[in-house]
């Protein structure tokens, strides 16, 4: 039985291999040519093009070898003229700053028949202000092909938009720009070219010139006498038309003119600002000084030395104590921590240098996340002796402040030993409790004998108003009498009148 | 059985309060009844369609203005109470009048709160009272004018209001130690109540009752 089926499967097999040798009927391409056994695919224009092109960029050695193959020699005859090729600028003003943008262009007529003419390499050459050579812009040629002239001027332009302003020079002046072209055989520059008129040109010539930066909206915070390590911060805004990244410095001078400190920054146009205790301006020494300042900067071209001429005031730096401040702390009138309650707040501070001076002392709390909300100042004589500055009897929390965790601050005008001006704690957790008088209470009790008065009286008020008892009666029975006045048969009211009465009865 | 009577120690506040609104609400719905069954026995013996305004104003009592002043008090009070009970501190529901702490905290806050209520239920009555004669059996103003009233139960009525006033002082109470608690002044509180909405409406209940005899 096996080997029935192994047969027939091997029969098959040789069946389907038959079919493969044969293959399925062709009928011959129009455009093949025959010959050639196996049969050749039609040679397409589109396709070769795509395969050379192909090539150029897989294999560009093989693209090498055919286009040396394929060179075909430049035509050369008597009649061939050179093409005319020139500078163009459209405009009178050739001074130009900077950043100022500008179209280099360069137009090139060629008024040989199409077959005689040559592709032409253009580079672009500049000579930069101070510089004795020419340099070249385009590292690889710009060209021109022999098909992309206007039919009827001959003429074809070039943008150079590599160059589109001077902005990279680090130096202005006069700025040259020409082109050197090559038809392959013959080499020359549009300066070769003379006795031409504008807006042509065989160079351009440009008159580069800069934007110094200019400073304004000198301001120095804080304003006044401050401590050498408060936040003080140089602002000011520097401008530059040109938008070039600027070196700025701060200087600063002591009460004798000289210079103490400086410090440079480079910025782009726009706000500066030099912040004191980020650069180390001030020490401890310069307390009882007197500061000025001045600016100078530069945008890598030119430069301004000095600005304002007469240097500015400030910082003036005040003497002042050195504190030690400890032992904040906080009592309350009760220890239930009520929100009526009133609390006690006490910090000590004692100054660390000889002298005396006032300090004030600013107390303030908040609860959980909430604002911290200033309580009360006072000031006081700090010497070397410890003083303990004390806040009593305080109120500083609301009804809204139920149930949440309290933390006091107080802040001092002079900075302490840790480099800070405020010292703060965390509290205690006010009483959830909400009305602060008790039922027994005077208030309370004027409160609901006073409600449970004017209540009692909007009763009387109302019957008063609505006459719904002896009156309403009245005005029901004079409804009634009225009533009785008609007929009873077609009414039926003094029957219902006593059924009324016998059901009032029951 | 302990578990039971465990249970319904436990939930005395909140059995308190299903009854004061089974009281309440069982009476108005006997208020209508009463009304409606006189009226149609009063078609039945007229063998005819008597006029409901007329019929209002047959059925109409006086019972004095004296009575009357003191039970319009009363039912404000019997409101403003309530209010009190359920409203000045987080009972049935969370929303409470401690969530306007600031007014709560204030010295007359209690005093506004309750004149507030007080005269909100006043406008209701008011309002109330201004619906057509055909529908004065909804008029809260009119309710003691369909009921023959003793002497005893105006006096009883009467001193309803005193029984309010302590109500209202129990729960102002536990309004002041608020976020304490007292259950016993809320349940005390809560029985005066009870008490008192059973008398203002006990007129209804005495004559459904001799209806049915």
């Amino acid at each position: 039985m096996n080997r029935k089926l192994i047969c027939i499967l091997v029969l098959f097999a040789f069946l389907l291999s038959i079919q493969d040798v044969i293959g399925p009927a062709s009928t011959p391409s129009p455009t093949s040519s025959g010959g050639g056994g196996g049969g050749s695919k039609p040679v397409d224009i589109d396709k070769l093009l795509k395969a050379v092109e192909d090539g150029k960029k897989s294999k560009p050695q093989v693209f090498e070898e055919l286009k040396t193959i394929l060179w075909k020699d430049p035509i050369t005859s008597e009649n061939y003229t050179l093409p005319t090729v020139l500078m163009y600028y459209y405009g009178n003003n050739t001074t130009i700053s900077r950043t100022e943008p500008v179209d280099i262009i360069t137009v090139a007529r060629n008024n040989n028949p199409l077959e005689m003419r040559r592709m032409l390499d253009l580079y672009l050459e500049v000579k930069d202000p101070g510089q004795s050579d020419y340099r070249r812009v385009n590292s690889w040629p710009e060209k021109i092909q022999t098909n992309e002239y206007s039919e009827k001027q001959n003429t074809t332009q070039r943008v150079w938009t590599m160059l589109p302003s001077f902005i990279y020079l680090k130096k202005v002046g006069e700025v040259k720009l020409r082109v050197n072209v090559s038809d392959g055989v013959n080499k020359w520059s549009t300066a070769s070219y003379s006795d031409v008129k504008p807006p042509y040109y065989s160079e351009l010539i440009f008159n580069v010139t800069n934007s110094l930066p200019n400073m304004n909206s000198f301001e120095l915070a804080p304003s006044g006498l401050v401590r050498y390590n408060d936040p003080i911060e140089y602002k000011s805004i520097i401008e530059d038309a040109d938008g070039d990244m600027l070196n700025v410095t701060l200087h600063i001078l002591d009460e004798n003119g000289n210079e103490v400190k400086n410090k440079s920054v480079n910025t782009k146009p726009g706000p500066v600002s030099f912040k004191a205790n980020e650069y180390g301006f001030f020490a401890e020494s310069d307390s009882g000084k007197n500061f000025t300042y001045y600016y100078s900067y530069d945008d890598g071209i030119g430069n301004v030395s000095k600005d304002p001429e007469v240097p500015l005031r400030g910082p003036s730096i005040k003497k002042g104590a050195k504190l030690s401040v400890d032992r904040l702390d906080f009592t309350g009138s009760s220890e239930n921590y009520y929100w009526w309650d009133k609390y006690g707040f006490s910090v000590r501070a004692k100054n660390l240098n000889p002298e005396e001076y006032e300090v004030s002392f600013t107390l303030s709390t908040r609860t959980e996340n909430g604002e911290w909300n200033t309580v009360e100042t006072k000031t006081e004589k700090i010497g070397s002796e410890p003083v303990v500055v004390r806040f009593n009897k305080t109120e500083p929390f609301r009804v809204t402040d139920v149930g949440k965790t309290f933390y006091y601050r107080v802040k001092y005008s002079e900075y302490d030993q840790t480099g800070k001006d405020s010292m703060d704690m965390k509290g205690a957790r006010i009483n959830r409790k909400i009305v602060p008088f008790s039922i027994h209470s005077g208030i309370m009790a004027l409160n609901i004998l006073s409600m449970l008065f004017i209540l009692t009286m909007i009763g009387f008020f109302m019957e008063r108003s609505l006459k719904k008892g002896v009156e309403a009666h009245e005005r029901s029975s004079n409804g009634t009498g009225e009533a009785r006045k008609e007929s009873p048969a077609r009414t039926g009211r003094s029957s219902m009148d006593s059924i009324a009465k016998m059901l009032r009865r029951r | 059985m302990d578990r039971i009577v465990q249970f319904l120690i436990e939930n005395l506040f909140a059995e308190g309060t299903i009854a004061l609104v089974l009281v309440l609400t069982i009476a108005a719905a006997l208020h209508i009844n009463n009304i409606k069954n006189v009226y149609k026995l009063i078609g039945i013996l007229q063998k005819k369609t008597v006029d409901k305004s007329h019929f209002y104003k047959e059925m109409t009592v006086s019972q004095g203005s004296n009575f009357t002043a003191l039970a319009f008090a009363s039912w404000i009070m019997l409101f403003v109470a309530i209010a009190f009970l359920y409203l000045l501190v987080p009972t049935v529901h969370s929303v409470s009048f401690m969530d306007i702490a600031e007014l709560a905290s204030n010295p007359f806050g209690f005093a506004i709160f309750g004149i507030a209520v007080g005269l909100l239920a006043a406008v209701v009555i008011f309002f109330l009272d201004k619906l057509p004669s055909d529908m004065r059996v909804f008029k809260l103003t009119e309710l003691y004018s369909f009921y023959a009233i003793s002497k005893g139960t105006k006096k009883m009525i009467g001193l309803t209001l005193v029984a309010l006033y302590g109500s209202v002082a129990l729960s102002a109470y536990v309004g002041t130690i608020y976020p304490d608690r007292s259950m016993n002044a809320q349940l005390i509180s809560l029985a005066l109540l009870i008490v008192s909405a059973g008398i203002l409406v006990m007129p209804i209940y005495k004559e459904a009752w001799e209806a049915r005899r």
